[in-house]
């Protein structure tokens, strides 16, 4: 067998290599090409090299790619925030709970998508279990709604990919050696105070106020909520060996599960379709319909090709920073 | 009936082809509704093979007139339909109809709930194959006129061999005759029709008729308008009192810009397509545009139930639309589909699958036969719309392909994709 | 190890009552927040499973019954969907499987010109949203429909196939990805040890390398069939006319769910709990049965 071993690896990749290239790589190829046709339907596509058509994707659709890194950013930093804490107890705390707490942060991927977003259509039902009994009790105006607004959206995103940043927070911070905390601690480092107090307050308070923006709601009243939360937070639960110790050490953690979070939330459009009105449709939703509705194959596949582009070289960038090898080796799994 | 008159008007291929459906529907509707007597074959129909009266079994005709095209009628038919567009038996595991079809034939059919969407489908089941002249795997299709208006123009569908379809050359309301896209009335072979108008929960909102609730403040958020851009705009269009049916680019323009004005002030909730009845059952809208056959689903026979769903015709007027069956050229069972067809327009047949689905039925003679079903669907106006009606409803005309691409384009920006 | 990284060191400073009762409650109190959070649409799920709506839509609940239960299949189209979904997850996931577990042996075993591109090639499928994934395929396939060369049928119409195609086409990289993390702390002296008692390549893969990356293969396969089984996106680009669960769920929520839906759903839940369960404990006991000994003869 010595006498292969040149070849060996190759004959191992061969199979699997040539489905990627034929199946990712080749209609990659395809679709680029598909978006420098012109045509209609009746008379079919013919490739006339017509570049014209990305500036049009560009000029006309920017506002709805926009939306997309917005929501998928808010739903990102979301997921984070909750994500992180829950990954945090689970790794530090969860003593014999541990892995009862882990099966339940990944329950959900157990349950068809779908039925799970269109669970939280019942659940946020304009007069469902949520919001009915708060205007019954006067809480909300009675017109006021969740389903087919902005918030829904990100909302049904977050959930659905909080697992996705939740495990590579909790594979990071499984592996903080708790020896270093407590030589921290020995240390004398102690509460984070003020700091903790002053950076929570303007952290908590620029997050609430631009999500609420992004949301279209008024942004005021969200963000002096979140200063005081964040300030909460900052003066009674983050502690200087938290902040010098355990957050560092969780970095590879959070590059891992933003990305994994960030990147199917830009291109989702399941709940922008189920959870969202007219003006909270993403550029998936886009792509979908034209390909799918209007049979504008070119500026269809303009598009999607703008948004694989545009994602493998913000990916790309990350992958520098953190090194190929570990960004597909270490972070998904 | 009080629309007798209307069908003594003559029916020119002209009155169909201007938007001008209107005679020809009340024909239609008149030819539907009224038992035999009053029932020859029209002036200008197309002469019905004489043999072919209504309860001949479709085996039977088609083994007595058969040509070449469908002699070996065993095999199989694959049938792609809307969802929910065909009886169901009780326990919701069977099609009689088909089953009756399969037992009289031996035909089996492969019947899918594989249209959502009538470009979706265009796109995902049609373009490929029959662009490469290449067999499509669906030997008959439903879809909307105006799709089957575009498969016309390319050329794609191939002729119904009518010698093979004798109810359907007799039994077809007149007013589908020699539509524009269908000169001969061999290309597409109606299979419902339906009125868009307003949806609305009666106990939150009391009788509406009128098109401007649409625009109306006081139902903010709680309105849902249809992704299907001829019934949207179709709708915006009658309320400026243009008619769909001879609508132009300016005047579509105008309703586009009304519709716009309604997403984006907030007042519209959602664009959806069949969905809405779900937005409507879980109490989140009280308004909606809505297909007339829809609503005896949305009326749900239970006291405790704080809704009652009501379909109005709007006073403005309301539009019409037609589903046909249709064979994709190249297709490998020809002759199956066509026995379906004349299956299909044999009344009792028909009259069963209406009695289900409560759309409009193009069928002759199937009003006979829906009293022998249950005699209270013979007043439903939702099946057999009365004289009233009928020359409020508006259809959306024949477009040409640059309308149809930029009027599409004009509207999904509008709809927010 | 308690309140490690979080404040509370009370040799320096005790924090006041208030402070106190913050920092032990907030956590836990917070944590079941959230893990009640993730379950809850699961729950609302399998209630709906036994709810009996008057309509032809389950949004409300009505009244308890069964059923749904009793009928699981009982609606037109259903079982069709689930068997397809069945089908294409089964053997998207055998071949994915294999596939990508022969990808990660290469990257792992042995150096060779290639491998960070290869390693690029696996990675991008993971980072490209699923709806270009989806859209591109259907490029593909709508344009090889006239191709010559490949039997007809093949690629256009779209059909149970290239669904097929598509899934093992993103589910390749996540096998990859997983198997490599089991292969990573892979012991090597044990299989040199093997082929230094006279073992050969293949009797030493056999007999040493597969039954110790076997759990990690299956939990790679379980990934696989969970995605596949759950996959909506791309499927519904690639699927034509041919309905799988994911995409029958899709058609019935423009028409009113049925609660068989609902039951099907739980049904594939529980399933998969009590697979994750079974293949926990199976691992643990191969690893204690398997590597116990050795470990310890090796320390």
């Amino acid at each position: 067998m010595r006498l292969s071993r040149r070849s060996a690896p190759y004959l191992l990749l061969l199979p699997g290599l040539l489905w990627l290239l034929l199946f990712y790589v080749y209609p990659a190829l395809q679709m680029f090409l598909v978006s420098l046709s012109t045509g209609n339907i009746d008379q079919g596509y013919q490739v006339t090299y017509n570049w014209s058509i990305y500036g049009r994707a560009f000029s006309e659709y920017l506002p709805w790619f926009v939306r997309s890194v917005e929501y998928g950013g808010v739903a990102t930093i979301l997921a984070f925030l909750l994500g992180y804490p829950l990954a945090y107890t689970i790794a530090f705390r969860g003593g014999r709970y541990k892995n009862v707490l882990l099966f339940l942060v990944i329950a959900p991927f157990f349950t068809s998508f779908l039925l799970r977003t269109l669970s939280w259509k019942i659940i946020l039902a304009d007069s469902g279990i949520v919001l009915g009994p708060l205007k019954d009790a006067g809480l909300l105006p009675g017109d006021f709604r969740l389903l087919a607004t902005p918030a829904a959206v990100v909302a049904g995103i977050t959930y659905n990919f909080l697992p996705f940043m939740t495990l590579p927070l909790y594979v990071a911070l499984e592996k903080v050696d708790v020896r270093l905390v407590e030589a921290a601690q020995d240390l004398y480092a102690g509460r984070w105070r003020p700091a903790g107090t002053i950076v929570g307050a303007i952290v908590g308070g620029l997050l609430f106020a631009v999500g609420a923006a992004i949301l279209g709601a008024p942004a005021v009243l969200p963000g002096v909520a979140g200063a005081v939360v964040g300030a909460v937070v900052g003066t009674f639960l983050i502690s200087e060996a938290f902040v010098r110790v355990v957050l560092p050490l969780s970095l590879p953690g959070v590059f891992a599960g933003s990305l994994l979070t960030f990147i199917p939330a830009v291109g989702d459009f399941v709940n922008a379709e189920l959870l969202g009105d007219a003006k909270s449709q993403m550029i998936g939703n886009v792509i979908q319909g034209r390909f799918l509705k209007i049979t504008d194959y070119p500026m269809a596949s303009a598009l999607s090709f703008i948004l694989m582009a545009a994602i493998i070289v913000g990916v790309l960038i990350y992958a520098r920073v953190l090194g190929t090898e570990e960004l597909t080796g270490g972070s998904a799994a | 009936m009080s629309d007798q008159p209307l069908l003594e008007r003559p029916i020119t291929r002209r009155a169909v082809l201007v938007g001008g459906s209107l005679a020809g529907f009340a024909a239609f509707l008149s030819a539907c509704g009224i038992s035999g007597q009053s029932q020859g074959p029209t002036a200008g129909t197309p002469a019905a093979t004489p043999g072919a009266t209504a309860g001949t079994t479709a085996a039977a005709t088609v083994a007595a007139t058969e040509g070449p095209a469908a002699t070996n009628l065993s095999g199989e038919l694959n049938w792609a339909n809307w969802i929910g567009y065909i009886d169901v038996s009780d326990d919701n595991k069977t099609h009689p109809t088909i089953d009756k079809f399969t037992a009289e034939t031996t035909i089996k059919v492969n019947y899918v709930e594989a249209v959502d969407d009538n470009e979706t489908f265009f796109s995902r089941d049609l373009k490929g194959p029959l662009d490469a002249n290449q067999p499509p795997q669906w030997d008959l299709v439903v879809l909307t006129d105006w799709m089957i208006a575009r498969l016309a123009r390319l050329g794609w569908l191939a002729p119904i061999n009518t010698a093979n379809t004798p109810n359907f050359v007799a039994n077809l309301a007149d007013n589908y005759r020699g539509r524009s896209f269908d000169p001969d009335t061999n290309l597409a072979a109606p299979w419902q029709s339906g009125m868009t108008g307003i949806g609305f929960d009666k106990k939150k909102t009391g009788d509406l008729t009128s098109l401007a609730v649409f625009w109306d403040e006081k139902y903010k958020g709680k309105l849902t308008y249809l992704t299907e851009m001829r019934d949207t705009v179709g709708l915006a269009a009658i309320k400026l009192g243009f008619d769909p049916g001879t609508i132009t680019e300016d005047q579509f323009q105008q309703a586009l810009a009304e519709v716009k004005t309604a997403v984006d002030s907030g007042l519209v909730r959602q664009l959806t397509g069949n969905s809405y009845v779900d937005v409507a059952l879980a109490g989140d809208s009280v308004v909606a545009m809505a297909w007339s056959g829809d609503v005896q689903g949305l009326i749900v026979p239970d006291e405790q139930d704080d809704q009652d769903w009501q379909w109005a015709l709007p006073t403005e007027g309301g539009m019409l639309w037609t589903d046909n069956m249709c064979i994709p050229k190249g297709a490998v069972n020809k002759g199956q589909a066509e026995a379906w067809i004349n299956f299909y327009y044999e009344p009792a047949n028909a009259a069963t699958i209406e009695a289900w689905v409560n759309y409009v039925c193009p069928v002759k003679g199937a009003k006979e036969e829906i009293i022998k079903i249950d005699p209270d669907l013979a007043t439903n106006p939702l099946i057999f719309p009365p004289a009233d009606w009928v020359a409020r409803l508006r259809q959306f005309r024949a477009v040409t392909a640059e309308e149809e691409q930029s009027w599409a384009e004009d509207f999904s920006k509008v709809i927010g994709l | 190890m308690s309140a490690a990284a979080f404040p509370a060191n009370a040799r320096r400073r005790r924090p006041g009552r208030l402070g106190a009762m913050i920092e032990r409650s907030v956590l836990p109190i917070y944590t079941l927040g959230v893990t009640l959070y993730l379950i809850l649409p699961v729950a609302i799920m399998i209630l709906f499973s036994f709810n009996d709506p008057t309509g032809r839509s389950n949004l409300v609940f009505k009244k308890f019954s069964i059923d749904a239960w009793l009928d699981p299949l009982g609606r037109i189209g259903l079982a069709d969907a689930v068997t397809n979904s069945l089908i294409i997850a089964l053997g998207s996931t055998l071949v994915a499987t294999v596939l990508g577990t022969l990808i990660a042996l290469a990257l792992v075993r042995y150096g060779f010109r290639g491998r960070n591109a290869t390693n690029m090639l696996i990675f991008l499928p993971m980072s490209t949203p699923e709806v270009v994934l989806g859209s591109s395929l259907l490029t593909l396939f709508i344009a090889t429909a006239d191709l010559p060369f490949l039997p007809k049928g093949f690629l256009f119409p779209l059909s149970i196939r290239t669904i097929f195609i598509a899934h093992v086409m993103f589910n390749i990289s996540y096998v990859v990805v997983t198997v490599k993390a089991r292969l990573q702390d892979f012991p090597r002296h044990l299989e040199e040890a093997a082929m230094d008692l006279g073992a050969n390549e293949w009797a030493t893969f056999w007999k040493v390398t597969f039954p110790l990356i076997l759990p990690g293969i299956v939990a790679a396969a379980l990934l696989a069939f969970s995605l596949s089984i759950d996959d909506y996106v791309i499927t519904s680009f690639t699927s034509g006319s041919a309905l799988t669960f994911p995409i029958y769920i899709y058609g019935a929520q423009q028409r009113g769910i049925p609660v068989q839906v609902n039951v099907i759903g739980t049904i594939i839940f529980v399933s998969a709990v009590l697979l994750v369960v079974l293949t926990t404990l199976w691992q643990r006991r191969q690893a204690a049965k398997d590597f116990a000994p050795i470990g310890a003869a090796e320390s």
